[in-house]
């Protein structure tokens, strides 16, 4: 309790009472000028913290999305080229069932022959598809054309085995991969026509081909190669229904990720951004306060003194 | 007893008056002078008596009048010590909290522009790199990011130290010191402590027993004050008046004499500037009283600029930050070039477009120590080369290993897996956790900081207004003051011209 006061001290006591307001009132004018509640860390710390993490972790959901969206691209080109591939093999098949009546000539055969070693043609130049300057069904060995044309007869495959480390994958979500690649070898196989081994529909094709073209012809061999190409026919389908199905998970995944960065988002806005109309009734508290105690201040400072009454 | 000493003591009465609205002129006068105490005049009444008529009967005694028994001066020694106390500390807490916003600015990582930003560009990058492992541009564009890291942590590695520089001083740097703020503080504290005791001589040289010159008392008591500002400082008083002044029981000032200086020595990396004591004939009597200097603006600077990590201080930032610049190269680099589980990191060769062994570090030190936020630079063939950068991860010893696997990503997921999971290098955070973490103590310390200092203030402007009260001048009070002298003196030259005529009828009796 202070019984006596003195000018020095009313004067600044009214300076306090103003500095504090002005500090105030500026404070609030700059959250509004920004639009952000937290301007610096110890505004308050802990949403600054909070704020951090959820920057962090929409730029992560960004990243994923992105992956999805390259992702998606790449799978639709791999997409036709196993609808293409599909078709071949229909062909063949076709082809192979002709083939298999014995009576068509040796002629008929031949000119059969050439279509197949046509279809032969146009799998392998599929096998070697290209996207975005990557063959897709080289495994890993993206810069080496996968099949490629032996020096004698057949077609050998350099990307990565199905054995080995084919897998390229992309990050969809916080430690979940997904391969988006299938290895040329499982899917076309290959064939050495010296040694007369291979794997795969190019085994079988190479081989109705060489039946198609012996004299007499190989009937044997080219009623066999029928189950082979529908084999082959099935499990391309099975491949290309599996990557339909990883699209469709994409898809999925693309519509949560988008999900969870929208909360965050108004995670963030809560945290972060300003409640305007409480910052504009702040600020219009703040001023009357403000004016209140220039007020006060000019009253006391100019006119409470004795001597105005001498 | 006669008329004649009545007109003496209306003479004296109007001297005593002339005196006391002196003082009351003085008081007015130094309304606003900082450091003023007011002043008090204190009248009595003479005890010399005076007895009227001759007779026993009529015997009676009257006064002589009045006196001036003392100036009296309006200090409150109690309150004086402990303003001074709460002073320190409000200069300590104003200090660091200007300090500590300082750091805060540089360390800011909500405008976006920081080294979150830093890292985000990073991992987006290696996810580009991800999905085009053989892709020059991607590369180029993963080499780029990881130079902006490196920046970044150069850039606020060097705003913190300079800040340093600024309050400390740089032992590796000659002349850094004596440009710094501890040394110009501490320079400024000598100086007062040199007026202090001069203001000591002065003030026993001039007074007399009882009789203390005020001014000079002021003078003194304001320069303790300012002293304060910067120091804890305790005072005794002497009886002569001069008072005895010591920081922290080191005691600086012996009566009229200064006994101890203080002296700035530049010192480790740690501890960059020491302050000493040295006494009169120059010998250093206390090597080292950074520990004693627990309040006053030297006492936040020497903390600021210290080690311990308790409080916000720039050195732990800087600690934090470096540790955070060698965890993240390292756990790059490790990436970059280990074998990890049997699994050899690969870079691509330019010439043959085939995997390689990565044997090139991302990450360096430009100055060949360990790593940490300064040196902190990517490795100049990295730049050049971008295909040196590891994206691949493969066992070499698989029958199916082909040097051709150059769109192996394997290596990049684990750099992205960096971002999600932990390392040992940062006490089993993600970089970018272990920095929301730093700035969120960052953020923390400085509102304790500014708490603390919003309630010493309040706390500073009571006590301030309390000194005040009991020492200050109020202009209400010297108007009362000033019109009960002028009434006074007014009488007292009525009672002298009553006596003067009295006196003339007196001589007129004759006639």
């Amino acid at each position: 309790m202070i019984l006596r006061t003195t000018n020095q001290a009313t004067n600044n006591a009214n300076l306090n009472y103003i500095f504090s307001n002005q500090i105030k009132y500026n404070e609030i004018s700059q959250q509004i000028a920004s639009q952000k509640k937290i301007l610096v860390p110890s505004d308050n710390a802990i949403d600054s913290m909070n704020i951090l993490n959820i920057n962090r972790q929409m730029s992560k959901l960004n990243g994923y999305l992105n992956n999805m969206s390259m992702a998606q691209n790449e799978l639709s080109v791999l997409d036709n080229s196993l609808a293409s591939i599909t078709s071949s093999l229909q062909k063949a098949n076709d082809l192979a069932v002709q083939a298999a009546s014995e009576t068509n000539g040796t002629n008929n055969l031949q000119s059969m022959k050439v279509e197949i070693d046509q279809i032969i043609e146009n799998v392998i130049s599929l096998g070697n598809t290209k996207y975005n300057g990557q063959y897709i069904f080289a495994g890993t060995n993206t810069g080496t054309t996968p099949f490629q044309a032996v020096s004698t007869g057949g077609v050998e495959y350099t990307g990565t085995p199905q054995d080995g480390p084919y897998q390229r994958n992309i990050e969809i979500s916080d430690g979940v991969l997904a391969p988006i690649n299938v290895p040329g070898d499982r899917l076309l196989g290959s064939y050495d026509a010296a040694t007369e081994t291979g794997t795969g529909v190019l085994k079988t094709l190479y081989q109705l081909s060489d039946a198609m073209g012996a004299v007499p012809p190989d009937f044997d061999t080219i009623r066999a190669s029928l189950d082979e190409i529908q084999g082959g026919i099935t499990s391309t389908t099975n491949i290309r229904t599996n990557f339909a199905a990883m699209t469709a998970r994409f898809k999925m995944t693309e519509t949560s990720v988008n999900n969870s960065l929208l909360q965050l988002t108004s995670y963030k806005s809560q945290m972060q951004d300003l409640d305007l109309a409480a910052a504009a009734t702040n600020l219009a508290n703040t001023e009357l306060a403000l004016n209140a105690s220039m007020a006060v201040a000019s009253n006391v400072i100019q006119q409470l003194s004795l001597l105005d009454y001498m | 007893m006669s008329l004649t000493s009545s007109m003496n003591i209306a003479q004296q009465a109007l001297l005593v008056n002339e005196a006391a609205l002196n003082v009351v002129s003085n008081n007015i006068s130094n309304v606003n002078t900082i450091g003023y105490s007011r002043q008090r005049v204190c009248l009595s009444a003479n005890v010399n008596h005076t007895s009227f008529g001759g007779s026993a009967y009529l015997q009676a005694y009257s006064g002589t009048g009045v006196n001036i028994d003392r100036v009296e001066r309006y200090t409150d020694a109690y309150l004086q010590s402990y303003y001074r106390q709460q002073n320190s500390l409000y200069n300590y807490l104003n200090q660091a909290a200007n300090i500590a916003s300082n750091v805060e600015d540089i360390m800011n990582e909500l405008n976006g522009t920081g080294l979150q930003a830093a890292f985000t560009s990073f991992f987006e990058a290696a996810q580009t790199l991800n999905l085009n492992p053989s892709d020059i541009s991607a590369r180029q564009n993963y080499a780029q990011q990881v130079q902006t890291v490196a920046m970044k942590f150069n850039e606020l590695g060097s705003s913190l130290k300079d800040a340093r520089t600024a309050l400390v001083g740089d032992v590796n740097e000659f002349g850094s010191l004596q440009s710094s703020k501890i040394y110009s503080l501490t320079t400024l504290a000598n100086e007062k402590l040199q007026e202090i005791a001069k203001a000591n001589a002065d003030i026993v040289k001039i007074s007399s027993p009882g009789m203390l010159p005020s001014g000079l008392l002021d003078t003194r008591d304001q320069l303790i004050e300012e002293l304060s500002q910067l120091v804890p400082v305790s005072i005794v008083e002497n009886s002569n008046g001069s008072v005895n002044l010591s920081i922290n029981g080191i005691e600086m000032i012996k009566g009229s004499q200064q006994t101890g200086t203080l002296d700035v020595v530049a010192g480790s990396q740690s501890e960059p500037a020491i302050i000493r004591v040295k006494d009169l004939q120059g010998e250093v009597v206390y090597s080292n009283i950074n520990s004693y200097l627990n309040s006053g603006s030297i006492g936040a600077v020497i903390d600021m600029a210290s080690e311990e990590g308790d409080v916000l201080t720039i050195k732990s930032t800087m600690k934090n930050l470096d540790k955070l610049a060698k965890g993240f190269s390292d756990i790059i680099n490790r990436i970059q070039t280990q074998v990890i589980d049997g699994k050899t990191s690969l870079a691509i060769d330019k010439d043959t477009m085939l995997l390689t062994d990565a044997t090139e570090n991302i990450f360096e030190s430009s100055d060949g120590e360990e790593i940490n936020a300064l040196n902190i630079r990517v490795n100049s063939d990295i730049l050049e080369d971008p295909y040196l950068i590891a994206a691949a991860r493969l066992d070499k010893t698989d029958p199916n290993y082909s040097a051709g696997a150059i769109g192996n990503n394997s290596n990049m997921l684990m750099v992205l897996d960096v971002r999600t999971n932990g390392s040992s290098e940062l006490d089993n955070f993600s970089p970018e956790s272990f920095l929301s973490q730093m700035v969120g103590d960052i953020g923390l310390k400085t509102a304790s900081i500014n708490s603390s200092l919003k309630s010493q203030s309040a706390v500073l402007s009571q006590v301030s207004s309390q000194l005040s009260s009991a020492t200050g001048v109020n202009i209400n009070e010297e108007v009362i003051d000033l019109t009960k002298y002028q009434a006074a003196y007014q009488a007292s030259a009525r009672v002298y011209s009553v006596c003067n005529d009295l006196l003339d009828v007196l001589l007129n009796l004759g006639r």
